[in-house]
């Protein structure tokens, strides 16, 4: 085995994810920190002859992803959440239209422009509720810059598979800090990954096409490019419609549309996370994001000590993985959960899930949360 | 009544400018207060409002009101404010990615608009704050971090753009001759309508293509040479054919007295909302009761 090893960024892994994953069109605008996307995606891509391009506005960005994935492409765009603000409509139109296309958002210190180069795990909440009306896009969280590489081909695996944009969310120090990598290790995690694309209609079949089709409401629509074969029409649309594509305000079939896309989700995403549980230990740790590494770091100090201490920590974010919380929770009496913004986003989002247990939040504002107090916390609940 | 003569360095704000040394930003900004100076405008009476990049950071360099927006929205920002306190001078400034990028949109509009205030583009051809990417004015083939194998795009002509958009006022300075931008900012700001100047403002870091020399090498006063500012054919033919290459004209394009949006609104802007009284008149409340009764 090779003892070599590469020293590399997040953003470098991701782009590395992203081009064997497949996606051959990358649209972006530059914003620190997710440039170091940006820039690695027009780099490596181009050189491979697929297209990335600098678009003027993030806008236009997320919108020409939208337009190359009704032709079939594999699309990905990254930014930070000042252009997140700007691409929510995008988002929105892709969610309808069933367009898979992957947002790798950076995360850094907000509201509005805030600080470009201040770490931050605040747009947890904005992803949770970012599109109108209340639907549920896939948000998968890195927690590692070695991890960077393997939960990029994921997450664009399930932008194909259930045909939605996915989120992938990371954050300054995971993106522009290096390591050292193995590279034999790297190799070994491409060998196992899968490479999904969306589920296809048959060009020459017989059957009309219907962009939106589906029998059961959970099913995932046969996805046929614009412009492929004679035969078929495609068509796709943000308004209200039937599986055909065609503008119906509030007839049965429309309504079920809405209803499927929220059941296709729902009923086909399959949880990602890690447990790490300690047998006696009656305090458990949801970490997720860099926070997830704060929380290695005090987990093995604990642990040295002969202090017992479980571990969860989650990559999906959204859909929230409610049967492992739910199950796990009630099995510990304390609940650790770190996170780099000032309210505690994501214990909030979960925090209905966990019954008798006592919730601790432990949260920062600007900096990555030091191990030593989350060491102070385990500690404290025994 | 006693007048106040100021001096430029009464427009220093106490905040030393973060640009890199060499920065074209320096020479705007000097400008700017210069222009400002020589005009006898007092400080409480401008308002500069930016977008988002090096060059919008001047707000917080120069001692007046100041609004630092969003990337690309200093144009919709600094019409609202001047719309709602017309007695303000109201001067939008940003780099070319924020005004030709992100935020033409804006420009295009405002310029047909045609609300009276001034547009400062600190223009740089590159993306300075994200450290270097093409940008709407960086020339085909230029190599940056977003076009790693050339531009393969067209720069925008903000000139022919404008003059295109109704513009009233449409001139380019340099940065690197502040006798001419000086007058040229002070016509800008006089200028009843809205007003766009070009400046070039060479990023000393990132743009290794555009820079001081290469202006200093290839720009002439298109005025001294008797260019009649008032003929719009005229200033597109210049516009289209002296911007890029190695004879680009510098001055006052074009400037034409067509009433500007606060002179065919005067019922509603003649004064300004924050003099407005509030409320309503004694006698109509008293009818109003009256009615209840
Ligand atoms: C919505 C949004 N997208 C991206 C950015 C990141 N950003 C800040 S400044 C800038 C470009 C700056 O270029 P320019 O306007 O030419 O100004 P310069 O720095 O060259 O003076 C970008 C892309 C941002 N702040 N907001
Ligand atoms: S990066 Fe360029 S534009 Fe920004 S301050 Fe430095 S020289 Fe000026
Ligand atoms: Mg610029």
């Amino acid at each position: 085995m090779s003892t070599k090893q590469e020293i590399l960024t997040g953003a470098e892994l991701i782009a590395r994810g992203a081009i064997d994953a497949g996606v051959d069109f990358f649209a972006g605008y530059p914003i620190t920190p997710a440039s170091s996307i940006y820039s690695a995606m027009l780099s490596k891509l181009q050189a491979t002859g697929k297209v990335a391009i600098g678009a003027s506005d993030e806008i236009s960005a997320i919108a020409m992803c939208i337009g190359a994935s009704m032709r079939g492409a594999k699309t990905m765009t990254a930014t930070s959440a000042p252009g997140l603000c700007l691409m929510t409509e995008n988002i929105s139109h892709a969610f309808v239209t069933e367009s898979p296309v992957l947002i790798a958002l950076g995360q850094r210190l907000g509201p509005s422009t805030g600080a470009a180069t201040q770490s931050h795990e605040g747009d947890i909440s904005f992803l949770q509720h970012i599109i109108a009306g209340g639907y549920t896009i896939p948000v998968i969280a890195i927690n590692s810059i070695f991890n960077s590489y393997s939960l990029t081909i994921k997450a664009i695996n399930i932008s194909e598979k259930l045909r939605t944009p996915v989120v992938l969310l990371s954050e300054k120090d995971i993106i522009m800090s290096a390591t050292n990598v193995s590279v034999s290790a790297l190799e070994q995690e491409k060998q196992r990954a899968v490479f999904i694309n969306r589920p296809y209609f048959n060009f020459e079949s017989d059957e009309i096409y219907k962009t939106y089709n589906f029998n059961q409401i959970n099913e995932i629509p046969e996805f046929l490019a614009a412009g492929i074969g004679t035969k078929h029409r495609v068509v796709a649309t943000g308004s209200l419609h039937d599986k055909k594509g065609t503008l119906s305000k509030t007839s049965t079939e429309a309504l079920e549309v809405l209803e499927h896309l929220n059941a296709k989700i729902k009923n086909n995403f399959e949880d990602l996370y890690d447990l790490d549980e300690e047998s006696g230990a009656n305090t458990l740790i949801i970490s997720f994001l860099a926070s997830d590494l704060s929380a290695k770091e005090a987990i093995k100090k604990a642990r040295k000590e002969n202090l017992k201490v479980s571990q969860l920590t989650i990559y999906s974010l959204f859909p929230v993985p409610e049967k492992i919380i739910s199950e796990l929770t009630t099995r510990y009496q304390t609940i650790i959960i770190p996170e780099v913004n000032f309210s505690g986003q994501y214990a909030d989002a979960i925090m209905h899930l966990i019954n008798k247990a006592k919730v601790i939040k432990i949260n920062s504002q600007a900096d990555l949360i030091k191990p030593e107090r989350i060491y102070k916390e385990i500690k404290n609940a025994l | 009544m006693t007048t106040v003569t100021l001096d430029a360095k009464d427009f220093k704000s106490e905040v030393h400018p973060d640009w890199c040394p060499g920065c074209g930003d320096f020479g705007v900004l000097n400008c700017l207060q210069r222009a400002l100076a020589e005009l006898g405008i007092l400080q409480h009476q401008v308002a500069v409002i930016s977008g988002i990049g090096c060059s919008s950071n001047l707000p917080g360099f120069i001692n007046t009101y100041g609004m630092h927006t969003l990337h690309g929205r200093s144009l919709p920002n600094a019409q609202g404010f001047k719309l709602a306190h017309n007695d303000m001078h109201v001067i939008a400034v940003g780099g070319d990615g924020d005004g030709y990028g992100i935020g033409v949109g804006h420009l295009v509009h405002a310029l047909r608009r045609n609300i009276d205030m001034s547009y400062l583009v600190m223009n740089n051809s590159i993306y300075g704050l994200t450290t270097g990417q093409t940008s709407p004015t960086s020339g085909e083939g230029m190599k940056t971090k977003s076009t790693p194998f050339g531009n393969p795009e067209a720069p925008l002509n903000p000139l022919t753009l404008a003059l295109g958009s109704g513009a009233s006022f449409v001139a380019r300075a340099f940065s690197g001759n502040p006798k001419q931008a000086i007058e040229i900012y002070k016509a800008a700001i006089q200028h009843k309508g809205f007003a766009l100047v070009d400046t070039f403002s060479p990023c000393v870091t990132f743009n290794k293509v555009n820079t001081a020399q290469f202006y200093r090498d290839n720009t002439y006063d298109l005025n001294a040479e008797g260019h009649d500012p008032s003929n719009l054919m005229k200033a597109m033919e210049v516009a289209s054919r002296d911007t890029y290459g190695d004879r680009i004209a510098t001055g006052i394009f074009y400037q034409s007295q067509r009433p500007c949006y606060e002179e065919s609104e005067k019922d509603t802007l003649s004064t300004p909302i924050v003099d407005h009284i509030l409320g309503i008149s004694p006698e109509r409340a008293a009818e109003l009761i009256a009615n209840f009764k």
